[in-house]
């Protein structure tokens, strides 16, 4: 097993995945609804940056950044003319309007950009080898990005007002309108930056691989399964569960489970058991059984009142 | 002698192509009249879109040229065309439409075998004649009104000679889809290679549909094997191909393909020094098929599958003016004779099916990349490229699976074939 080449897929598949549930955990903490339409959105920044980026031949840099702000004001335009008439109607129908959204916008970008596969305007070069891993320019810059939007995140929450006023939200939106905080303003401001956030994944996603209208749904299960394994409405229990669900795919694989299967020495049953690749989603599933059974509410419990 | 039969059946074929089309209206005239429908179930949108589009541009194509002949019983022939979205329930659900509200008695598609099989379980139940190109082995099983015109994956082992025969590999791993075809690809691989005294490394069968296949590529390059076989299509070989590439496989002359067309469309560092089998698609009749699909759509199609969605659309419409009927049963049993006869654009023109109705032989070419486009490949020692799999003996002797039929079986032949349904 090449260790520092799992090592180092695991990392990518943490930073694209934590982005997108980082959002997805963030509206729910906030909205208490599961939006499904979420990761449509990361599909949708995807290919605005194509447009931006190919179509009309935009500096790359330039088009991720007006494709997350515009994806962020989408985020704004979907609470303002669609969830904000669901605030009292319980989880169940928003959840269903999430979900008839995302698969609207799923057939709506294939009606726009068809059903093939589109790739960024930049030549794919092989890997740079560090420590007998391969990793690309935009795999490197993945990484940076996405370290950087979650520090960038993690400071806002903790050292700014808007931050406290935030986590004040999350924890009791009654509670937080009764010390004077606008949950108003924050509700908008979790949808900017929570579908900004969704966007920023899905173009990483892009950048690494390619898009196609099915994105979202290969990615929906994946990002659920991360928010369920951190602690549904808690964003860094999204950081840690989209960790555990990279790693858990990448080396779930990569391991040989003969010592397993022979129980250490107790029986002789062959000196190889590789994890056939077909179930590398269902180690995704085993990971939340497991984590689950011993943590009921997810890695990070939050703290209801 | 067997190049005079296939002479034979070559010649009764262009007449069929020629005369029987369209035999109820006067020669060569334009189908004139209410159209007649037959149904179509191919995946336009979702994973095999690609493959799904080609497919139908080439049936439509097949479509204007049957009408253009004199179409079926003097009547042009139209497309009700369902999309599966590359999902088996959507295929079944267009199945049930087509059979029931269309009421057609033929549907033509498939492409995945994971849409084809249950498809056909629910068309032949119905009566109505499904003409697929899907390879899974079971097809065999589905019952009698089930006909393929792409050969299935017992024929696999061609692969295997060419990667043996050429690199001379001790150890084979393989990377196939997880589904019903590539589970029989993997299967008959692994065994052929274990026939051949080829140590089988691995079967990794992949995700289809996913984005990100590093997992599986490291693990599969990290065994070492000497060659990897694959049988990958649409976006999975774009992006597979690619992370290779990033993974600093930029020599790819260990992988040997059995769809190599599913490449073409690859930027040509990603498919340096790859061989592989093409479907076999060439000649005359080959030529003037790509060239007036290019004049047609403005492009030339990707994917190997697209000619046998062709001369699906051909064998259908000459068993139709063959039976002289829109019964599905009577146009049914007139499939034999017409693929039997008819001049096909893929499988060198041999088109015939076996009692199952199969296709009792594989034509596949041996090709490699070079500079992005497929090249013929042969390999030392030999000036043959073309791989030609028959169902036979120890001896050499074709089995049942090998003989073409110029005729139906009888009823009674077709209830044995599948008593055990």
């Amino acid at each position: 097993m090449n260790i520092v080449q799992v090592l180092v897929n695991s990392l990518i598949t943490s930073a694209e995945l934590g982005l997108i549930a980082i959002g997805l955990s963030m509206t729910f903490s906030i909205l208490r609804f599961a939006n499904f339409a979420h990761v449509e959105s990361a599909v949708l920044g995807a290919y605005l940056v194509y447009l931006f980026n190919v179509t009309l031949g935009w500096n790359f840099a330039l088009s991720i950044l007006v494709s997350t702000l515009i994806l962020g004001t989408v985020g704004l335009a979907l609470h303002r003319f669609i969830f904000r008439r669901f605030a009292n109607s319980g989880d169940i129908t928003p959840m269903i309007a999430s979900l008839g959204l995302a698969i609207t916008i799923r057939h709506g970008i294939q009606a726009i950009w068809g059903p093939q596969h589109v790739v960024y305007d930049y030549e794919v070069l092989p890997g740079n080898k560090i420590f007998g891993a391969f990793i690309t320019d935009p795999q490197i810059w993945i990484l940076i990005t996405a370290v950087s939007a979650m520090v960038g995140f993690h400071c806002l929450l903790q050292y700014t007002r808007i931050g406290t006023a935030m986590r004040a939200t999350a924890a009791n939106v009654d509670l937080a309108q009764a010390c004077s905080i606008d949950t108003q303003k924050v509700i908008l401001l979790v949808w900017f930056i929570g579908t900004g956030f969704a966007a920023l994944g899905g173009i990483l996603i892009g950048w690494d691989t390619q898009v196609d209208p099915y994105l979202g749904f290969n990615l929906v299960i994946p990002i659920f399964c991360v928010v369920l394994i951190g602690g549904v409405g808690s964003v860094y229990g999204a950081i840690i569960g989209s960790l555990i669900v990279g790693f858990a795919q990448n080396f779930g694989l990569a391991f040989n489970y003969a010592p397993l299967i022979n129980l250490f020495g107790l029986l002789d049953l062959g000196d190889r058991f590789d994890l056939p690749a077909a179930y590398k989603p269902a180690i995704t599933y085993m990971a939340v059984v497991l984590i689950l059974l011993i943590r009921p509410t997810g890695i990070i419990r939050k703290e209801v009142s | 002698m067997e190049r005079l039969t296939l002479l034979r059946r070559a010649l009764s074929g262009a007449i069929i192509a020629l005369g029987v089309v369209g035999f109820a209206s006067a020669a060569f005239s334009a189908a004139k009249g209410d159209p007649i429908k037959i149904g179509v179930i191919i995946g336009l949108t979702g994973p095999n879109a690609v493959a799904g589009n080609d497919g139908l541009a080439a049936m439509q194509l097949a479509v204007d040229e049957v009408n253009a002949a004199g179409g079926v019983m003097g009547r042009p022939l139209e497309l009700i065309v369902e999309d599966n979205e590359g999902r088996p329930k959507a295929g079944v659900e267009a199945a049930n439409k087509l059979a029931d509200v269309d009421q057609v008695p033929v549907v033509i598609g498939g492409y995945s075998s994971a849409i084809a099989l249950p498809v056909g379980l629910v068309l032949n139940k119905k009566k109505v004649v499904w003409v697929t190109d899907a390879t899974t082995n079971k097809l065999k099983t589905v019952g009698p009104y089930l006909f393929n015109t792409a050969g299935i994956a017992e024929q696999a082992v061609a692969l295997v000679d060419f990667a043996k025969a050429d690199s001379g590999a001790k150890t084979l791993s393989g990377l196939f889809q997880n589904n019903p075809i590539g589970q029989d690809r993997a299967a008959v691989s692994e065994k052929r290679a274990k026939e051949v005294g080829v140590e089988w490394n691995h079967s990794m069968l992949y995700q289809v549909g996913a984005k990100d296949f590093r997992a599986e590529l490291t693990k599969l390059l990290a065994a070492k094997p000497d060659a990897i076989l694959t049988d990958i299509y649409d976006n999975d070989a774009q992006i597979i191909q690619r992370q290779l590439y990033e993974m600093g496989v930029t020599e790819m002359s260990m992988f040997y393909s059995y769809n190599l067309s599913a490449f073409a469309t690859l930027p040509p560092k990603f498919t340096v020094g790859m061989k592989g089998l093409s479907y076999a698609t060439s000649g005359a009749r080959a030529a003037s098929f790509n060239e007036k699909f290019r004049e047609k759509f403005g492009r030339i199609y990707t994917d190997a599958w697209a000619p046998p969605f062709y001369d699906a659309v051909w064998i259908v419409a000459t068993a139709m003016n063959l039976a002289n009927s829109l019964d599905s049963t009577e146009i049914r049993n007139a499939m034999w004779p017409a693929a039997y006869r008819y001049n096909g654009v893929s499988g060198l023109g041999d088109k015939g099916f076996n009692r199952w109705g199969m296709q009792h032989a594989d034509q596949n070419a041996q090709a490699s990349f070079k500079d992005g486009k497929i090249q013929p490949y042969f390999v030392a020692g030999s000036a043959n490229n073309i791989l030609i799999f028959r169902y036979e003996d120890a001896n050499g002797v074709p089995t049942a699976d090998g003989i073409p039929l110029a005729e139906a079986p009888s009823e009674e032949e077709l209830k044995a074939l599948y008593s055990g349904n």
